[in-house]
């Protein structure tokens, strides 16, 4: 007989590795490699620029409350 | 903090050439998604807080707790909490990229992709002084980074599985925030113990996931293609 976690397990795997895509191919999205690729370019340019900037300028933030974000 | 924009920023900056995302977000399904956010997004901390004295990390005290808006005060804190991360990240992180992978890639594979880029998108907080990451040991940190492909799970979960979209991962990375900034880390312990909690409940979510139905009736457009959430294999819903 089989254990019930391994047809949990099995589940999971299914729905992990193998569920098409949903909610946003329904809202018409299309696939668009090169832009996933822009936004990450542009997102750390617009991020890195200043935070290296800062490193380069001694590295201190000098505002340890604003920067806890995860 | 000028820096912490960037996705959102990048995200607006798409939008602003035209690049649109229609909206995921249901607020007829807020009563399922807000309180799954909050909770989801502050349960690891609470669970590290909760877990990590069994396991040798010091208990957290009151002047622990309160230390985090001691100087600033509580007003300030919770603003602060707002906009850095949640409001200043997700429109880019899941108002943007998540749909997007999800076009070709599977949950968890969008998991991985998003966690990788949104964990070394944070590196250079690591080197600078002043930034709560760079206050981490090489283990706690390496957690960190390590934490966020599961969690991007559980966003991915909140935010298009629920229908609470990006308003949804904003509560959930608040939560997130607040429950961290209240409950910080006071030994390795807790750290793996906040890392176990992130594995746990993505897990935990992937089993639910697997044995529910992909969205209720009323969400499914009429005459497209839907999961079933069990097994993979699509199925046509009833036109309207």
């Amino acid at each position: 007989m089989q254990a019930p976690w391994v047809g949990s397990a099995h589940a999971c795997w299914l729905v992990g590795m193998t569920t098409p895509t949903t909610a946003p191919a329904r809202a018409g999205i299309a696939p668009a490699p090169q832009k996933v690729r822009g936004f990450i370019a542009l997102t750390f340019a617009l991020t890195w620029a200043p935070w290296l900037g800062a490193l380069a300028l001694g590295g201190d933030l000098d505002r340890p409350s604003s920067s806890s974000c995860t | 903090m000028i820096g912490g924009f960037g996705p959102s920023l990048a995200a607006l900056v798409q939008r602003l050439r035209g690049i649109r995302t229609p909206r995921s977000a249901r607020v007829s399904r807020i009563a399922r998604w807000l309180p799954a956010a909050a909770l989801l997004g502050a349960a690891p901390a609470v669970i590290a807080a909760v877990a990590g004295p069994l396991f040798g990390a010091p208990a957290l005290t009151m002047d622990d707790v309160t230390a985090t808006f001691a100087g600033s005060g509580l007003l300030q804190f919770l603003l602060i909490a707002t906009v850095a991360g949640p409001l200043a990240e997700e429109f880019g992180w899941r108002g943007y990229l998540q749909p997007r992978l999800r076009v070709r890639l599977s949950p968890v594979a969008t998991a991985g992709v998003l966690g990788t880029v949104w964990a070394l998108w944070h590196l250079p907080l690591f080197l600078l002084t002043g930034t709560w990451q760079s206050t981490l040991g090489p283990v706690e940190g390496l957690g960190f980074l390590v934490s966020m492909v599961p969690m991007s799970l559980t966003y991915w979960f909140i935010s298009e599985r629920l229908r609470g979209g990006v308003p949804a991962a904003v509560v959930m990375h608040y939560a997130g925030n607040v429950a961290l900034s209240l409950l910080p880390f006071t030994a390795l312990a807790g750290g793996l113990c906040f890392l176990v909690g992130v594995l746990g409940i993505a897990a935990a979510l992937l089993v639910a996931v697997a044995r529910t139905p992909a969205a209720p009736p009323g969400d499914r457009p009429a005459n497209r293609t839907v999961p079933t959430g069990l097994n993979g294999r699509r199925r046509t819903s009833p036109s309207a």
